[in-house]
């Protein structure tokens, strides 16, 4: 609990220190709220992962966030992964058991972009934020077993401007539907979810790319 | 010009012929090229050098089709391609404004109207069965629809037809059993040598009428109707029958574009009578075909038996029967039962399968082994101290998953295979005429016959039945009240709760709110109660009226739980019997 108080303390220090220095570029018009839409591939910490789990599990999220500031932005993402697995069986000192194990994190974050000005082509960006890893484990002919384990991350990526590819297309969306901007990006994110008494921690690293739009 | 160079543009000109005679006579085929009626005849408007002709395979067809001009839609035989109205205010089939459009041999028996004729002209309708139902009608045309209704039989319909002009022709049809045969009165010609029996109301007889009580149908509960000998409707049209060359019958299998196929031969039965004829032989008796062309008293069509003894299904190519000297398939004349004798049932010798694996998990072990090659079926052989404790037989097959197990308990386990000789059979019918025309083949009979040959048994494996343990070990939130009371997760008590829950209230959508809800809510609970350790028996007491519902509605069977409703009840309504009388006598005290 206490990194993640430090996580966010930082993060938040971090961010508002920096977006005071572009605040001043803050147009009227300015984005107010962004969505973004990624796909990536979590790679498990559980050192015992691909025993039981022959396949990495690709995770599947989507977010949005408000703008405090043209840089800095609080948001909420869910994600979802989900693979199938084997269990163990301890008598018979094998692996067996249909197992379903899925996912679903929920993060609350804050994001801060080294935007200065909308023009700008390449965006680097880092966030960090608390959330809760929700999990279910399915197995055949028994009971489910689900919880949720509080969690802490942070992210590091780099947004591609998409709008400077195909202007007329991208004037078309901001008049027809108010989008601003679209990003492509890559992204890598550290997720760790460990219960204060287990040995485990169901968070991982997932390398995601996606698409942003600011509206 | 040189006779060279006639031969040569004759050539090309007879070459460039050829593909409209082709496409002419060519036909497309439902199911196959297309998968619905309606779709090969729009197939067919838009690419007209397909063919001409859309052919419909046996089968039940969900549509409403619409005919389209110089098309014919036919069915492959009328007592085994059946139309029923998809939209059943929607007529099965309907014509408007088209021309020259030919619907025959179907059995059209769901829906409002069958076919509507609009504005149309050149229509046939022919050899088709129309059994609707009463309240519908089977063909309805207007008046500006040329048509003709030509060898159909119309049973059970509220109205067989409805015509809007004499300009549509009915002749050589079978009205049987219908509210209305023809409809309105008022219009009389158009009406040729058809049969009228047993109809509420005929309408208009027209010329050459048959009447009578019964038109003889073989079977007409199950739409077969072909003729019995002795139908006043056989013969009694006009023209020629492509069945057997003779004059024409009436009805849908009368005239030049019947049908040819008699029905399926129906009730196949086979039974062993190998201790009756002292061999091993088995007795095939059938459901006897009443159409006047396979049971006629001096002319009779017969049967025919094929059979096998290695797989189900075609080809069936038997040959053992009667000490090898009566191949498949055995012409039986018009018999409707026969003993096929001296039968040579196969004898194998198995090799032992191999158990490849075991699955084990919660109450159950599956099972692996080898395919053994000739097998008919296979058996388990599983117990605690020794495999013939149980004996389970399963189909060919080389995985089962064996239930009912303890965990935690070491179970031994052994296959063998087993060949059971079978024989299958199938009958056929075929008619009197000279090109003997014969059915389909029926459903098929198969018998076990002969001594049961077993494999030694495989090696024996063990295995212990147990829970899946998933990766990683995590804590379940369910039960947390109960859990923090009683102090562990697997709690005989809290295993009850949790029974509780997955077998009634997950089952239903109040119970699933009632789950969402305490979940959301119990966790701070559970905190306080593991925080306060003082609280625990108190929970715990308070816990048992509900443990003790769950075990009433989980663990007891439900001759008991009506007995304990029972007693609960009776209990009830003594103590308000009592309750009344004591009531009644301090009131009088009182007073």
């Amino acid at each position: 609990m206490i990194f993640r108080m430090c996580l966010m303390l930082v993060s938040a220090v971090l961010s508002a220190g920096l977006s005071t220095a572009v605040l001043a570029q803050d147009k009227p018009d300015s984005p107010g709220w962004e969505i973004s839409f990624k796909i990536g591939q979590l790679q498990s910490a559980l050192e015992q992962w691909d025993d039981y789990y022959p396949d990495t599990p690709v995770m599947l999220s989507a977010g949005f966030a408000y703008k405090l500031t043209r840089s800095l932005a609080l948001g909420l993402e869910v994600g979802r992964s989900h693979v199938e697995g084997k269990g163990s069986l301890p008598l018979n000192q094998t692996i067996g058991g249909d197992v379903t194990f899925t996912k679903i994190p929920v993060n609350l974050m804050l994001t801060y972009r080294l935007v200065f000005n909308e023009d700008q082509r390449w965006v680097p960006y880092l966030g960090a934020g608390v959330g809760k890893m929700y999990y279910r484990q399915e197995i055949s002919n028994q009971p489910e077993v689900e919880g949720s384990i509080d969690s802490e991350h942070y992210k590091l990526g780099l947004q591609f401007l998409l709008d400077g590819l195909d202007q007329s297309s991208a004037a078309e969306a901001k008049s027809r539907y108010g989008l601003d901007n679209t990003y492509f990006f890559l992204e890598y994110m550290k997720i760790t979810a460990e219960q204060n008494d287990a040995a485990f921690d169901l968070g991982g690293k997932i390398i995601s790319i996606g698409v942003l739009i600011e509206m | 010009m040189p006779m060279y160079y006639s031969l040569r543009y004759f050539f090309v000109f007879f070459l460039c012929l050829v593909p409209y005679a082709w496409a002419g006579a060519a036909s497309v085929a439902v199911p196959g090229d297309y998968d619905s009626i309606q779709q090969a005849i729009d197939a067919l408007q838009e690419n007209p050098q397909l063919g001409d002709t859309v052919l419909v395979a046996r089968g039940t067809y969900e549509e409403n089709i619409a005919l389209a001009s110089g098309l014919t839609v036919k069915g492959v035989e009328t007592m085994a391609v059946f139309l029923q109205a998809k939209v059943s205010t929607v007529p099965a089939v309907s014509g408007d404004a088209v021309t020259d459009a030919v619907l025959r041999n179907f059995t059209i028996n769901s829906g409002d109207t069958g076919v509507k004729l609009t504005a149309s002209s050149g229509v046939r309708v022919i050899n088709n069965v129309f059994r609707m139902g009463s309240d519908a009608t089977a063909i309805e045309t207007d008046d500006q629809t040329d048509a003709e209704i030509f060898h159909n039989t119309f049973y059970d319909n509220g109205t067989a037809v409805s015509r809007g002009s004499a300009l549509t022709i009915l002749n050589y049809n079978i009205f049987s059993n219908n509210d209305v045969a023809i409809s309105p009165n008022s219009l009389t010609n158009g009406i040729n040598a058809n049969c009228l029996a047993n109809n509420s109301t005929d309408g208009p007889n027209g010329l050459d009428v048959v009447t009578t009580n019964d038109a003889q149908f073989a079977g007409g509960s199950f739409n077969d109707f072909h003729l019995k000998q002795g139908s006043p409707c056989i013969n009694a049209a006009v023209g020629t029958d492509v069945i057997d060359n003779t004059t024409a019958d009436m009805g849908a299998y009368g005239g030049a574009n019947a049908d040819i196929y008699p029905a399926q031969v129906r009730s196949l039965l086979v039974t062993d009578v190998s201790d009756e004829i002292g061999s091993t032989s088995v007795r095939l008796s059938w459901a006897a075909n009443a159409s006047h062309r396979v049971s006629h008293d001096t002319n009779p069509g017969g049967y025919k038996i094929y059979y096998d003894s290695d797989a189900s299904g075609e080809p069936y190519s038997g040959t053992d029967a009667l000490a090898g000297t009566q191949a498949s398939p055995i012409d039986v004349g018009n018999e409707t039962s026969f003993d096929l004798t001296d039968l040579s049932p196969a004898s194998l010798q198995l090799s032992v399968p191999v158990i490849t694996g075991t699955s084990p998990a919660t109450g159950v072990v599956g099972l692996h082994w080898t395919a053994v090659n000739g097998a008919t079926s296979y058996r388990i052989y599983y117990g605690l101290n020794d495999v013939s404790e149980n004996v389970l037989e399963v189909d060919d097959v080389s995985y089962h998953v064996i239930s009912g197990l303890t965990d935690g308990v070491s179970y031994q386990f052994s296959v063998s295979a087993v060949f059971q000789p079978h024989y299958y059979f199938v009958v056929t019918t075929y008619d009197n005429s000279a090109d003997t025309n014969e059915s389909r083949l029926s459903a098929e009979a198969n018998i076990v016959l002969g001594d049961t040959a077993e494999s030694d048994l495989s090696g024996i494996v063990t295995a212990i039945p147990e829970a899946a343990v998933p990766y990683p070990i995590l804590p379940n939130e369910g039960c947390f009240i109960a859990t923090a009371a009683f102090g562990y997760y697997d709690a005989p008590q809290v295993q009850l709760l949790r029974d509780f829950r997955d077998q009634i209230l997950l089952s239903n959508s109040i119970g699933q709110s009632l789950v969402k809800w305490y979940y959301a809510n119990s966790p701070e609970a559970a905190k306080y109660i593991n925080q306060h350790e003082q609280w625990k028996p108190l929970i715990q007491a308070a816990l048992l009226p509900l443990i003790a519902m769950a075990w009433l509605t989980t663990q007891l069977g439900w001759p008991l739980q009506l007995l304990l409703c029972v007693l609960l009840a009776a209990v009830t309504w003594l103590r308000w019997q009592r309750r009344g009388v004591s009531q009644s006598i301090s009131g009088e005290a009182v007073s």
